[in-house]
């Protein structure tokens, strides 16, 4: 549930939540990407747990070593391998910089291009 | 959540099989219709079988969501294409490239609707796009146009060197009359206007 670190004065426990808030805001702050939509389960869960980002899922494996998954919408026009390489190089950066953990594994899955016609 | 399939998948199994096996023996006559009309009455009449029927089939429509989701989410999973970056994989929806292409065909002039489907396979990226067309567009020159621009939008967005073999298929051309539906309106505007003699008079 936690990533735990120990330092002189007690432990520290950062909870996942935190690092999937510090993965939307990266995602947020990213040009052209945004978090995917959630469907109509998440959006009605998202009624009792507010703070819940359902496009990220934060992974804590045996060797206690963490991943992420983001789902997000990139806009019309960006070079998806240049722009998710970006993403994972930021995602990883600002965890490491605020967290001191370093990610295992990055993982983009884009949902959606947003832009065009119909935007 | 594998447990929760396997429990859901065995559960569904017992049901359709009870009622599999009910309905044959109904129909070889294995089971009389006094017989069944007794165990309905009593059915109905208890409590606690009815609780039992209540809870079996709520317990049924909840297994044939859980269903419904499995076989959607495994659905979903099938369509994307994947390449891995040093810091980690990169998955992306076919349906979010079919909604590029959808909006990126809509801008060409001579288009009404398109339907586009992707599908990943060993020698590229298979596009077939179904469309309406306007009646005074050129087939030949939109549908090449058509295929050039999915063709380089694809390969720019993906940034990838793969073959993409796009294929169109014209459902329908809009003519005028499709568009508006007034032929029949302007031909009763023209009898309207006729000048009938005793016109209007009734006993």
């Amino acid at each position: 549930m936690r990533e735990e670190q120990r330092i002189d004065y007690g432990s520290i426990h950062i909870h996942k939540r935190a690092l999937a808030d510090i993965v939307a805001s990266v995602i947020q702050e990213t040009e052209g990407m945004s978090l995917a939509a959630d469907n109509v389960g998440q959006r009605f869960l998202k009624t009792f747990i507010p703070q819940k980002h359902f496009a990220i899922h934060v992974s804590i494996d045996r060797d206690n070593e963490v991943s992420v998954e983001a789902r997000v919408c990139v806009r019309l026009g960006l070079n998806i391998p240049e722009a998710s390489r970006y993403l994972q190089e930021a995602i990883r950066e600002t965890v490491e910089k605020m967290t001191d953990i370093q990610l295992k594994d990055v993982h983009i899955n884009i949902q959606g291009i947003k832009g065009g016609v119909e935007e | 959540m594998r447990v929760m399939t396997h429990i859901a998948m065995f559960f569904y199994l017992a049901i359709i099989t009870f009622v599999a096996a009910l309905a044959i023996s109904f129909a070889i006559h294995r089971i009389q219709l006094e017989e069944l009309t007794y165990f309905l009455s009593i059915a109905y009449q208890s409590k606690n079988i009815c609780l039992a029927i209540i809870l079996i089939s709520v317990a049924a429509v909840f297994v044939g969501f859980l269903f419904s989701r499995i076989i959607l989410g495994v659905q979903q999973k099938e369509r994307t294409i994947a390449f891995e970056n040093p810091a980690g994989r990169v998955t992306i929806s076919l349906t979010a490239l079919e909604d590029m292409i959808k909006r990126t065909v809509l801008r060409v002039s001579d288009v009404k609707e398109v339907k586009a489907a992707i599908r990943a396979t060993k020698k590229g990226i298979d596009v077939a796009c179904r469309l309406v067309l306007k009646a005074e567009s050129n087939i030949p020159d939109t549908t090449s146009r058509i295929q050039d621009l999915i063709k380089s939008r694809i390969q720019e967005i993906l940034g990838l060197e793969e073959n993409v073999i796009v294929k169109i298929h014209i459902t329908k051309i809009m003519t005028q009359l499709d568009k508006d539906g007034s032929g029949a309106e302007s031909d009763r505007k023209d009898f309207s206007e006729l000048n009938v003699p005793f016109k209007g008079y009734r006993k």
